[in-house]
């Protein structure tokens, strides 16, 4: 796997991602706010193959949003190898 | 003083809301990891987080009506933001006492009325000290 900001060039390191998630909280008499439990609402498992994620995922080094995912980075190499096996073969 | 309270069951002290919780996220030898995220030694993860909480619930206590929206299968106003942790409703809102009746007082009318509570203050503040503006002969 592998991400890649189009922007500043960051590769792999340093990307924000939102999740929401549920919490629980305890108003105190003084209005001070205790935060209890926390529970997530989404996985980023399923983000991320529901391609969801490209749209959320910040740099944090830029901040900017045009980032590249590429969940298997020999996919491509080995789909070129084997067109070049092919065409050799013909 | 109470900030929230239930409708339903009158609960005033635990609550529930949908906060964004803010993740690192990096690949390590092709593996996804996943942290919280950290400005030098200051993790943002967790001050995004409480900050936003505190945002909430302070919208929702200061714009009093403007957080409820009206469900006309329940009959009732519901709170978008914030639901009961004990009973689930989400006929949470700011209690009664503190929702302001605006009355229509023109600024004389208010002045007249606050006049003695002013002199009460003007007395506490300058004593007997009061200066005499006009004396009988």
């Amino acid at each position: 796997m592998e991400i890649r900001c189009q922007s500043c060039g960051n590769q792999n390191s340093g990307f924000l991602l939102p999740l929401w998630s549920k919490t629980t909280f305890k108003l105190d008499h003084g209005g001070e706010i205790k935060i209890l439990h926390l529970s997530p609402l989404e996985s980023l498992e399923d983000k991320l193959t529901d391609n969801k994620i490209k749209k959320e995922i910040t740099c944090k080094e830029c901040g900017n949003c045009d980032v590249e995912i590429v969940l298997n980075e020999f996919e491509k190499s080995s789909s070129i190898s084997s067109e070049r096996q092919a065409f050799e073969g013909l | 003083m109470n900030k929230l309270i239930c409708n339903s069951c009158f609960n005033f002290e635990f609550f529930e809301t949908n906060i964004e919780y803010l993740r690192e996220i990096k690949v390590k030898d092709g593996s996804l990891v996943i942290n919280d995220t950290h400005f030098e030694d200051w993790n943002y993860t967790d001050t995004h987080f409480r900050d936003s909480l505190e945002d909430i619930v302070s919208y929702v206590v200061k714009s009093e009506m403007d957080a409820l929206s009206w469900n006309s299968e329940k009959e009732c106003h519901e709170n978008s933001y914030i639901k009961c942790a004990k009973c689930g409703s989400s006929q949470v809102s700011i209690p009664s006492y503190m929702i302001k009746k605006k009355k229509h007082q023109s600024l004389e009318a208010e002045l007249k009325e606050n006049h003695q509570e002013y002199n009460n203050l003007r007395r506490k503040r300058n004593g007997n000290t009061l200066p005499v503006l006009w004396e009988p002969k």
